[in-house]
């Protein structure tokens, strides 16, 4: 297994997202990040918000909002914690209807 | 956006007009690479289809005799006769048909390491550039005096879903209307942790319905287990005088099964309906290749899923060493994902990125109501960490949960098997 420091900058070229600046090492791989999201929030029939389109805003500020506990939640909260602030950025960026 | 992106958008969001539209990576393709995925489970089948999101010019085969595959979240309502086994039923067509995956009704006899290459029931071989395999739990039929594969038939286990499933309903279903319901939990680790304790709570509300006058007793080889205080809460408020967990600590340890007696050290324990769910291991597939450990269970580099005993080789789901990761169907397949990330990008020469993993899992205690327990998980300094999570808390609705529960059940199949 190869290890992550020495290559997670050409890993970011090649994910060709928006908003992550690839010369920063430490931003995050918005891959990496959202896969997990799609057990519960994706295709059409559930009852969770979709993602994929997402205002990027109104991603976060729903983000921020479940790890300040100011916004109503009995699952979200407990999860948006695991998220750092560029982390989120990242996923924002990435849900962002092109 | 590059074709990579919206590929991925697309699998994650709305795919219907983009997979209908023809652009799903149907075509024979020049076959860069070739993955073979083992096992048809949540997490089997999430990797064969996150390998083709990800990347459409590797060849995924995904070998496996079942079909359809009988889902093991939902089987606890069917033994509380809320629902029928079909309802269970997950097709790998939708894997083959929707993403391209070559799926193989077949069963792997054995792995060739050292050629990289699987041998099948058929006399096929399959040779791979990266295997991975979700070959689920097999039961250790030695752990339990008593309580062998033969026991099993007439005392079911119900613990992969499927005709053991049935047995245990027709089984409540014909007990006296005064009758004791016995389940036996095992120690960690084992499948679904809260597991005993939802079909504890669903069965309770069968025989509150059907049955008043019984009882239904949890012997258990823990003295703690999953969103305990919660269960406690819910058998207080729904099913008082009705259940009963009595943890190894005041029982004895379990000694013994005879027909439907329990021996314990310290006391004996007479069933009319005796669920024995008994002590697990990782599927016999992965043993049998050398991939477990003195533990039965197989070590993995949490970064990729990789064997930390055999190169070029995963192993996803319940028969892998995640703790603090429960073993559920949401965490093979979220496991899935991540070794699909890693798969790819190796074949591609690239560093995969660390994952964050997320695990949420629904334990219903009434039809209603549903508990949860979520975490989410890194990877630091070599080993999966939880960085958040938690159990529902207190005051929370869980008549919400519950929603969120069949709201994930009916997701989770689109997105592991392509439904």
């Amino acid at each position: 297994m190869p290890h992550k420091p020495l290559l997670l900058t050409s890993a970011l070229l090649l994910c060709g997202c928006n908003g992550v600046n690839a010369n920063d090492a430490a931003a995050p791989d918005p891959q990496a990040l959202v896969l997990a999201c799609s057990g519960c929030h994706s295709v059409d029939a559930t009852a969770l918000p979709h993602l994929t389109g997402m205002d990027p805003e109104r991603f976060l500020a729903a983000m921020r909002g479940f790890q300040a506990g100011s916004r109503p939640a009995s699952i979200m909260d407990r999860i948006a914690r695991g998220y750092s602030d560029a982390e989120l950025a990242a996923m924002a960026a990435f849900f962002r209807e092109p | 956006m590059n074709n990579a992106r919206r590929r991925f958008l697309a699998g994650l969001g709305a795919l219907g007009a983009w997979a209908a539209s023809g652009c799903a990576p149907l075509k024979p393709h020049p076959s860069r690479a070739t993955v073979v995925v083992v096992g048809g489970g949540y997490g089997g089948a999430t990797a064969a289809k996150y390998l083709r999101l990800l990347d459409p010019d590797i060849t995924v085969y995904l070998i496996d005799p079942a079909e359809p595959y009988l889902s093991c979240p939902g089987s606890n309502d069917v033994i509380a006769g809320l629902q029928d086994l079909a309802r269970l039923q997950r097709s790998h067509a939708g894997l083959s048909r929707r993403w391209g995956v070559d799926w193989v009704r077949d069963e792997v006899t054995a792995i060739d390491a050292d050629k990289r290459s699987v041998q099948l029931k058929s006399g096929a071989k399959f040779a791979y550039d990266r295997l991975i395999l979700s070959p689920g739990i097999d039961f250790r039929w030695d752990a339990i005096p008593g309580y062998d594969e033969a026991a099993s038939r007439t005392i079911p286990h119900a613990w992969k879903a499927g005709p053991q499933t049935e047995l245990l309903r027709r089984q409540l279903q014909a007990m006296p209307n005064n009758g004791t319901v016995l389940i036996t939990a095992p120690a960690d680790p084992y499948r679904c942790p809260p597991g005993p304790y939802e079909r504890a709570s669903l069965i309770a509300h069968f025989l509150k319905r059907h049955k008043p006058r019984a009882k239904l007793l949890i012997l258990d080889a823990k003295s703690q287990f999953s969103k305990q205080a919660l269960f406690q809460e819910a058998w207080r408020r729904h099913y008082p005088d009705l259940v009963e967990w009595l943890p190894y600590t005041t029982t004895g340890k379990l000694e013994r099964v005879d027909g439907n007696s329990v021996h314990c050290e310290f006391a004996r324990f007479q069933a009319d309906v005796l669920n024995v769910i008994p002590p697990q291991q990782a599927g016999a597939l992965a043993r049998q290749a050398g991939l477990a450990d003195a533990s039965s269970w197989c070590p993995v580099h949490p970064d990729s899923f990789a064997s930390t005993l055999a190169p070029n080789i995963h192993i996803i789901g319940d028969a892998c060493i995640a703790s603090p990761m429960p073993k559920s169907a949401f965490a093979a397949s979220a496991q899935a994902k991540a070794c699909a990330v890693a798969v790819v990008a190796a074949l591609q020469g690239r560093a995969a990125p660390s994952p964050t993993l997320i695990n949420t899992c629904y334990s219903f205690v009434t039809p209603e109501e549903a508990v949860s327990v979520a975490g989410v998980y890194k990877v630091k300094d070599g080993q999966l960490t939880t960085v958040s999570g938690g159990e529902t808390p207190r005051g929370a609705d869980w008549r919400l949960e519950a929603r969120y529960a069949m709201s994930w059940r009916e997701n989770v199949r689109r997105d592991s098997f392509g439904e």
